[in-house]
Formats: C-alpha cells, structure tokens, sequence
C-alpha cells in the first residue's frame, strides 16, 4: 500500500535521535514553539485573570467559543490579550463518512478569525455519522480506503481554513480487522499525503499500546519529527487488563518517561497538560508545568525551552 | 464514497445507540479483554456523556424528579433525540418539549417549564450581546397584579 512508503520508514535521517536532537536545534526547524501549556477551563477563567500565572500558553476548546457570545466569549478575548492560544477541536470528524460540516467550518474559521490562535488542531478519528454525533472520538480502520479518505477531508479542510491544521492520535480500544498497517503508519501516511501537521498525544500512545499490545517507542521512532508541532500530556484510568483515556487524573510516570523519550526524539516542542474532568486548582496544574518543564530540560538547556 | 468504511461508522453508531447492527463482525479479536468488552467502553462512553450533559445542563429538574425518574427522563431522551449539533450545548434542546409530550413528565406542566427555564438561563449566559432592557416596564406593575404562585397567599 501506499501509505507503507510514508518517510518515516523510506528516510533514514529521522530514524536515530542524534539525528533527531540535531534537527531540532538546526536552522531547518521552522516549527513554531510556545513553551509549556495548559488546557483553559472554565472554573480557572477569573482566577487566569486576577493572577496572571506563569503559564507560557493556553489551548481551548474551539467549540466551547463557537457561541454567539456572553462571558465565555468576554473571557477568552480578556485571556487572549495576556497569553497566546491554540484552538483544539474535538466536533471536526475529519474521519467520517457524512459530507464535510461546512457550517462547522465557517464558524471554526470566524473563531480562528477573532482568537488568532498560533495554530488549530482536531483529532484522527470520526465523530458524527448519518447527521448524529457521538461527540466521542471513534476510531478509523487502517486501510487504504481510510487513508485516501481522510486525506482527501483534511486537504479540503485545511483549503477552506486557509491554513495547516494539527491533528492528534486518539486513545482507541478496538482494532478493525481490515487493518492493514499500525497506527503509526496510519497517523505519518495521512500527515504527508494530506500535508498537515500532528499534535502527539503522548498519553494517547500509552493508552493505545496498553490495550493493544504495542511498543511506544516504535510509535515514536515511526512519526517525521518535522510535523510534530504539539504535544499533549494527561491522565488515565488503569483498570489492569486496559486502560480508559479519562483525563480526570494527574500524569502517570510510563507517561513522563515517554515524554522524555519524545523530547528525546523531537526535540523542544510545545507542550500541554490536559485536564477535562475531577479539575485540581490552577496552581497545582501550573505546578505539574514544571515537572514537564524539568523533564524537558533533561533533553534541552533552558534557553532552548523558553518561548 | 469509501463504502467499507461507510459500512462500519453506521454499524458502529447503531451499536452505541443499542440498534440493531453487526459491528461485532469488523472487530479483530485481540489479547487482553474480549470484543464485547472492547465495543462496551465506546457503548458506556457515548450513553454516559449524553447523560452527563444534561445533568449538568438541568440539576434543578434532577434535583425536582429524583434519580429514578431522571433515568428514565435521561434514557428515553437519549435514545429519542440523538445529538445532531457539533456541540454538546445543544442537546437538550429538545427536552422542554419532550417533557411536554411524553409520559409520565407530560401529566405535570411545571417539570416542561422547569426545564424551558434552565435552558433559558443557558442561552442568558452565552447569547449574542443585547442592549439592557429598561426596568421601568416592570417596576410600574403593582405587587397585587403579580400572578398568583401556588402554595402562597
């Protein structure tokens, strides 16, 4: 199949970390870097206001801001004016097989528009299928069907949007028999046949290997550092025999050392916590950032770590 | 149109709607937990979200109806008025009229209000920006013109 050619396994000058870490620090890097990140969430809106914490950056949910306004809309533009944002998408179903939701889109756009996010990102999977939305993130079959698919949407996308997008791996818990090839395999062949860029979730990677059986750092080794522009960092639910991508815990230490492996291997990239659900305070969110911040410092001296 | 992939998305949304459907036949048996197992976390995920947002849109009418009556409220919505919005902020946006149809909420005209002023109060919080209307209107209304409330004289 097509997607067996993807760069990642025909170039042999992203295959070892010397050559990774180099790439990273040359001049041919042109990835934007923000730093460390947080996820904006209600509960913190006034607190980010009143205390200005030392948080280099902030994603939001793009559909949380496709109102027509009020205070969520009054809070975002008072956060945007202090720090910069990425928007995050979790309704694009860039997988599905429904037509492509161009309301969705322009309403995507007019936020893009008004926010001036460093950049957007959605996720590898389908959401909505017969006009009905799961608002979950369900999983793709890896096939050349799929591939051609969901290349075709993104292109589409990313022309109507007039930009890149980001998009993320999910945590997934079944796998398709008509699978041909590994996520990985998947994830790199639609980032090059549709040129977009990818958002790792490094906790996504551990949920996935963990229900499946396969080994993270062959997922790692299998993606072209040069279309990681983001990462993704939370927590999970471990129930032995499998594992729930919950995002109500703290960051589990196999996660943190795939994170240091994926610095390792990337390079600088910008970095996020996650947090949907049983939300800690801001400032023991702000407190994880530096654990991030130390991890990756492991990898790159601070002065390559600062925005 | 990728037919293959067609086929399996409508199999796997009438799966987690608990339709009719033969999802079971394009899942791989893998090690670890079984296909039913697997399927069932996608199953729980999309009936529990649903749930959860309407307990967080409307804990008046759960605190009003009970747990028992919420179940049933939240169940038969779910399954009659499937999201059809990109955003979770409007799936209950059937629900007032849902409670007016539909047995036994349809007996007690006050849960459908209840539940019309919940929403209310969403669209309030996050509706285009309005000019604040005047207080006089309202100020003028004499106290024994208020409509009666139930229970107090």
């Amino acid at each position: 199949m097509a997607h067996n050619t993807s760069p990642v396994s025909s170039s042999d000058s992203y295959t070892t970390t010397a050559t990774a870490r180099v790439s990273a620090e040359g001049k041919s890097q042109d990835r934007p870097y923000l730093g460390f990140g947080l996820g904006l969430r209600t509960e913190h809106f006034q607190e980010v206001i009143d205390t200005q914490p030392e948080v280099d950056w902030f994603e939001v949910i793009s559909e949380n801001f496709m109102v027509s306004g009020g205070k969520p809309k009054y809070y975002l533009h008072k956060i945007r004016e202090r720090y910069p944002l990425v928007m995050h998408g979790v309704s694009l179903s860039i997988g599905s097989t429904d037509p492509i939701n161009f309301d969705y889109l322009r309403s995507l756009k007019t936020l893009a528009h008004e926010v001036q996010p460093a950049w957007l990102s959605d996720h590898l999977c389908w959401t909505q299928q017969g006009g009905i939305n799961s608002h979950d993130l369900l999983p793709l079959p890896y096939t050349q069907e799929a591939l051609d698919h969901v290349s075709a949407r993104i292109c589409a996308t990313q022309d109507f949007l007039g930009q890149q997008i980001l998009i993320e791996n999910v945590s997934s818990y079944l796998t398709y028999k008509d699978s041909e090839v590994t996520e990985w395999e998947f994830l790199s062949a639609v980032a090059e046949k549709s040129d977009c860029l990818i958002l790792l979730d490094l906790n996504n990677i551990y949920v996935s290997a963990r229900n499946h059986g396969f080994n993270t750092e062959d997922y790692l080794n299998g993606i072209d550092p040069s279309r990681i522009w983001q990462f993704h960092l939370a927590g999970h639910t471990d129930y032995g025999d499998y594992v729930i991508d919950t995002h109500d815990h703290d960051v589990v230490e196999s996660v943190w050392d795939l994170y240091a492996k994926a610095i390792d291997r990337f390079g600088p990239v910008s970095t996020m916590i996650e947090r949907d659900d049983n939300i800690p305070a801001l400032k023991d969110l702000v407190s994880k950032l530096d654990v991030a911040r130390a991890v990756a410092k492991q990898g790159f001296p601070v002065e390559k770590l600062s925005p | 149109m990728p037919q293959i992939l067609q086929e399996q998305q409508k199999q796997l949304m009438a799966y987690l709607r608990d339709q009719q459907n033969n999802i079971s036949g394009y899942i791989a048996s893998q090690g670890g937990i079984n296909t039913n197992a697997r399927l069932g976390i996608y199953r729980n995920a999309y009936q529990m979200r649903l749930r959860e947002s309407i307990e967080v849109d409307h804990p008046v009418i759960g605190t009003y109806l009970g747990d028992e009556l919420f179940d049933l409220m939240t169940a038969e919505y779910v399954k009659k008025h499937p999201s059809q919005n990109t955003s979770l902020r409007h799936f209950a946006d059937q629900l007032p009229s849902f409670l007016a149809q539909t047995e036994p909420f349809r007996q007690h005209a006050q849960i459908t209000e209840l539940a019309r002023f919940e929403r209310l109060l969403m669209s309030a919080f996050d509706a285009s920006d309005a000019k604040i209307g005047p207080i006089q209107p309202y100020a003028s209304i004499r106290v024994c013109k208020y409509s009666p409330v139930d229970g107090m004289s």
